[in-house]
């Protein structure tokens, strides 16, 4: 339901919407503070954020929390999803 | 050590002609399924939330790890520049023969799909409940030959290309982002076959001559079109692939820091909890109490029903002890609890009324007893010990206090009754469970058989023999309502659960 230019715009929206991080200008830039560093609670949250987000956009994807765990930019969090979208 | 000069020529040369190649390994992680699956039916509750919403998966995904010098592109993929070379990239593509294969834990058996994506494929055992996220997690992490040899068994297949890149038109410096990028756009996954099939034809034509693509708007130099062509680098079979243990153990306590989260309210994901008790399960098997042998069976059932996210409920609970003599309980009872549930800092707070009705049947008599309390309850935030959820894995408290009455043989009188109990859970490892639970009650006259008080503690063991049967260890002690009769003895034998 979405290739890499529309999950781009999702994830811009979301990224830009969330006060959990600083406010990205471009999807190549980092998140900060990265996933791997926040607390479980804090990631936790992160986690179910993006799936509700994706939930709203209409998009059906499985994702894997080591995977978020491990993404450094916001283009890494939009591959994450683009592989495991079903 | 005295080294001469041919051994000093011949020690360079190695080193600088075989440079550290990269390592794969397949990472264990779980996954959670976009949608609304929260709001379907549960086995057992008209809503299933996180212990037994059927939105999870078990996944193994082939990871890389890359020399000093090279750079891994995106996270999580193996796409990466390698040291000396300039405009080009490299992409491993994996593929397997098979789609299918099993995984069998502690006598169940979960289907494994190798899911094809556009350029990877992935293990993925998916629509499990919490519980069997669990299981399933155990199962691959605590033996990295099964995962290796699944992949095996799929006939897993890796081919490393090395992707040339330049710009058709010489206005910008591309970079390796910006080809794999455009490499990968106007392809929608979300049809996997449809994306895997165009993927290939890509390849097929970057390895027969050159073709060009359009950056997409998450790369450095968005809508420019890159001319790329590809030669095959290198081939690996599932044999150079194994384990990461360290993945392993992440996903494990990724499982116990779920079973306590508070997803944000603003997020429209409920609650998440652990249910208190199994769906279903009924035992018949001997017993050995006061002396005697006899065949004894216990049954408990529950049905619940929760409001849209889950802060409101009815749990509606039934559970019974019949036996061929009168040296064990002789008793049904129903409750009926409707409570608001609250989430803090991990703990599960639940406030309301409790309402219950037991029943038994002595020399010919029938002997009844009913309570109304108000009832307060909080689930600890985490699994006690161990990392496998299940109903009841994270400890259970609940204090009651209200009226008592009926006909019990000792009194007819309506009196004040106060209460605790404690539930829990212990999963040892996927086979093996360990469940106590107990409760004690006073009240203000000698009505529990000629007593202020009562209290009944129950310890078991089970040893799951398959899905829903498992085979029973049981000590109890204590006294039940409604005619608190005293009954010390062990059981044993084969038991059904449904629901864990």
């Amino acid at each position: 339901m979405a290739d890499l230019n529309q999950l781009g715009d999702i994830i811009t929206k979301f990224a830009k919407s969330t006060h959990q991080f600083i406010t990205p200008n471009q999807l190549s830039d980092p998140i900060q503070p990265s996933p791997s560093s926040l607390a479980s609670d804090q990631f936790n949250q992160f986690f179910f954020d993006l799936l509700n987000a994706l939930t709203d956009a209409n998009v059906s994807a499985n994702i894997p929390m080591e995977g978020l765990k491990g993404c450094r930019t916001w283009r890494d969090v939009v591959v994450l999803i683009f592989h495991f979208e079903n | 050590m005295i080294w001469n000069r041919p051994s000093i020529f011949l020690f360079c040369l190695a080193t600088s002609c075989c440079a550290a190649a990269q390592t794969l390994s397949y990472k264990l992680d779980l996954a959670a399924h976009t949608g609304t699956h929260f709001s379907q039916n549960g086995l057992c509750s008209n809503r299933p939330f996180a212990s037994d919403a059927k939105i999870w998966t078990a996944m193994a995904r082939i990871s890389i790890s890359l020399p000093s010098g090279d750079t891994q592109l995106i996270a999580n993929f193996p796409y990466f520049t390698v040291s000396g070379e300039s405009n080009t990239f490299h992409i491993i593509v994996s593929a397997a023969a098979k789609d299918t294969g099993e995984l069998s834990v502690a006598g169940r058996n979960y289907p494994v799909q190798f899911v094809a994506g556009v350029d990877q494929v992935s293990l993925q055992i998916s629509k499990l409940t919490f519980s069997e996220l669990g299981d399933a997690i155990d199962a691959l992490a605590s033996n990295g030959a099964k995962v290796e040899s699944l992949f095996n068994d799929a006939q897993l297949e890796l081919t490393e290309y090395k992707v040339e890149f330049s710009d058709s038109t010489g206005k910008i410096a591309p970079t390796p982002t910006d080809a794999l990028l455009a490499l990968l756009n106007g392809i929608d996954p979300s049809s996997p076959a449809t994306a895997k099939s165009i993927f290939t034809q890509r390849m097929g034509s970057l390895l027969s001559g050159s073709a060009k693509f359009v950056v997409p708007n998450l790369g450095d130099h968005p809508n420019e079109t890159l001319e790329l062509k590809a030669v095959t680098a290198k081939s690996y079979r599932a044999k150079d692939v194994s384990l990461d243990a360290t993945s392993a153990s992440a996903v494990k306590q990724d499982i116990k820091s779920l079973s306590g989260v508070t997803p944000p309210s603003s997020s429209g994901v409920p609650t998440i909890f652990l249910v208190e008790q199994p769906c279903f399960n009924v035992s018949l098997a001997p017993t050995l109490s006061a002396g005697q042998t006899n065949m004894a069976a216990t049954f408990q059932g529950r049905y619940d029903y929760f409001s849209g996210m889950g802060k409101a409920y009815l749990k509606l609970r039934g559970d019974g002890d019949v036996s061929n003599s009168n040296t064990y309980f002789q008793r049904v009872a129903g409750t009926a609890d409707a409570a608001g549930n609250w989430k803090r800092s991990g703990f599960l707070t639940s406030a309301g009324g409790s309402g219950a009705v037991s029943l038994s049947r002595m020399m010919s008599s029938t002997l009844y007893e009913w309570n109304a309390t108000g009832k307060a309850q909080v689930q600890l935030p985490t699994l006690l010990f161990g990392t496998l959820p299940g109903s009841s894995t994270n400890p259970v408290i609940a204090v009651e206090a209200g009226g008592i009455g009926g006909n019990n043989g000792t009194t007819r009188a309506s009196d004040f009754l106060g209460k605790v109990s404690f539930t829990y859970s212990a999963r040892a490892n996927t086979r093996i469970t360990f469940d106590i639970n107990g409760n004690a009650g006073f009240s203000n006259d000698a009505r529990f058989n000629k007593k202020k008080n009562f209290s009944y503690a129950l310890a078991q063991a089970r040893f799951s023999l398959s899905k829903d049967w498992d085979y029973l260890m049981k000590y109890e002690c204590g006294e039940k309502s409604p005619d608190y009769r005293k009954v010390c003895g062990w059981q044993s034998g084969i038991t059904a659960v449904v629901g864990r």
